[in-house]
């Protein structure tokens, strides 16, 4: 067991200078860090031995929280390769956030920042684009024969919702009869354990951002058992239960993909460690969290 | 320029200036218990501005930022500046005893 660490002091007291130095090392590294500072350190303390922290500390190192820039300059990758390495052009094509009929979701939002990346590119227009899968799938007017439906979402974890929504959409095609449709899915970052289910989905795929598990990509031997104790540890201190949601379902993330990665200022994937967004500690007491995620 | 210099950074700035040489950011810390997080925006903000130098966590006033400190004194360390937003134009100003119905507003604005 590593050396235990007091408690320590919220910003508002003297901080070591080693945990300063060590914490605006990461607020170098990662500027989102400094709009949540006050859960930042909440998270800081609730570590309470060395090698707990410095799991923390590495995590958020390699986390990737995209904002608007890096987001805008994605999606002109994407649109390019959609135009140049897939060689597609809007005649009877139509990019279809995955979102769900009634909630929105981080697919809108992608949506939303890729379309006007279009805007100089031949004859594509708005109607080019729709936010709502289901609304594809169910009218049939919607579904042409020849048609290209380029499927988009902001992150894909497991897969699993991917696979559900694109066999979803196969059958209604097959339903209503038509024929040559073409699907290809894009997403603006994936994991890259979620591969084998997409190429089981036998359709094009193109993602600028490939994601490996935060730990059990990331080390190995004594190192990986260690960290994988020291975050069981952590999540030991957090409430079972949040608004029907069950810490179990979301240990190392939903799915167990250990995921680390975030938009700014959206809900955050629930394949993050839940220690980033979890709300409520044991005996249900509030937490502030760097990141966040609506239930 | 910078548009928004925040209380923390003023302090920074005014020791920085009043010093005259690099200064340690845990310095900052230990004396206004200023958080890593104000400290580090302080020092992203002034730096991509030239206005500091900051080289093994220390900072150090550039000159190009002493003659813009000089320049802007009043601006940035004197509170009682006056601030445009608060000035009333001339034609909005009545009278003490003056009331609005003198004013004839209603038939200007109202109808």
């Amino acid at each position: 067991m590593s050396e235990k660490i007091n408690e320590l002091p919220k910003s508002s007291d003297k901080m070591n200078p080693e945990d300063f130095f060590k914490l605006s090392d990461l607020l170098k590294k990662q500027i989102w860090l400094e709009d949540v500072f006050e859960a930042l350190i909440e998270l800081w303390n609730l570590c309470e031995y060395k090698d707990e922290q410095k799991l923390m500390y590495q995590l958020l190192l390699n986390f990737l929280c995209l904002d608007s820039r890096k987001i805008n300059n994605y999606c002109k990758d994407i649109s390019i390769h959609v135009c140049e390495e897939w060689g597609i052009d809007s005649e009877s094509t139509k990019i279809v956030a995955l979102c769900n009929e009634e909630r929105p979701d981080g697919s809108q939002f992608l949506i939303q920042s890729l379309k006007n990346k279009f805007a100089n590119r031949n004859n594509w227009t708005e109607k080019n684009f729709a936010n709502n899968l289901a609304s594809i799938g169910k009218a049939a007017y919607q579904l042409e024969n020849g048609q290209n439906l380029i499927l988009i979402d902001d992150f894909i974890g497991t897969g699993n919702t991917v696979e559900r929504k694109i066999k979803w959409l196969k059958s209604k095609i097959k339903e209503k009869n038509r024929c040559d449709i073409k699907i290809f899915l894009v997403s603006l970052a994936y994991m890259q354990d979620a591969l084998n289910v997409i190429k089981s989905l036998k359709i094009k795929f193109f993602s600028p951002i490939k994601l490996k598990k935060g730990i059990s990509d990331c080390y190995d031997g004594e190192i990986l058992k260690n960290n994988i104790h020291n975050m069981k540890n952590l999540e030991s201190k957090l409430n079972p239960i949040y608004k029907n949601w069950r810490l179990s379902n979301y240990n190392f993330g939903y799915g167990k993909t250990e995921s680390l990665f975030a938009i700014e200022g959206l809900n955050v994937p629930n394949n993050v460690f839940p220690i980033f967004w979890w709300p409520l500690l044991i005996e249900e007491r509030e937490r502030k969290t760097i990141l966040k995620r609506i239930r | 320029m910078l548009k928004y210099i925040s209380s923390s950074d003023k302090k920074i700035l005014l020791d920085l200036f009043t010093e005259r040489k690099s200064i340690h950011m845990y310095y900052f810390h230990e004396k206004y218990l200023f958080s890593p997080a104000q400290i580090n925006r302080f020092v992203r903000n002034f730096l991509e501005e030239k206005v500091i130098s900051f080289i093994d966590y220390k900072i150090k006033l550039t000159e190009h930022g002493i003659k813009w400190i000089t320049r802007n004194r009043e601006k940035i360390f004197l509170s009682s500046y006056k601030k445009e937003w608060k000035k009333i134009p001339n034609e909005w100003l009545v009278e003490k005893n003056e009331s609005i119905d003198d004013l004839n507003l209603k038939n200007n604005y109202l109808e």
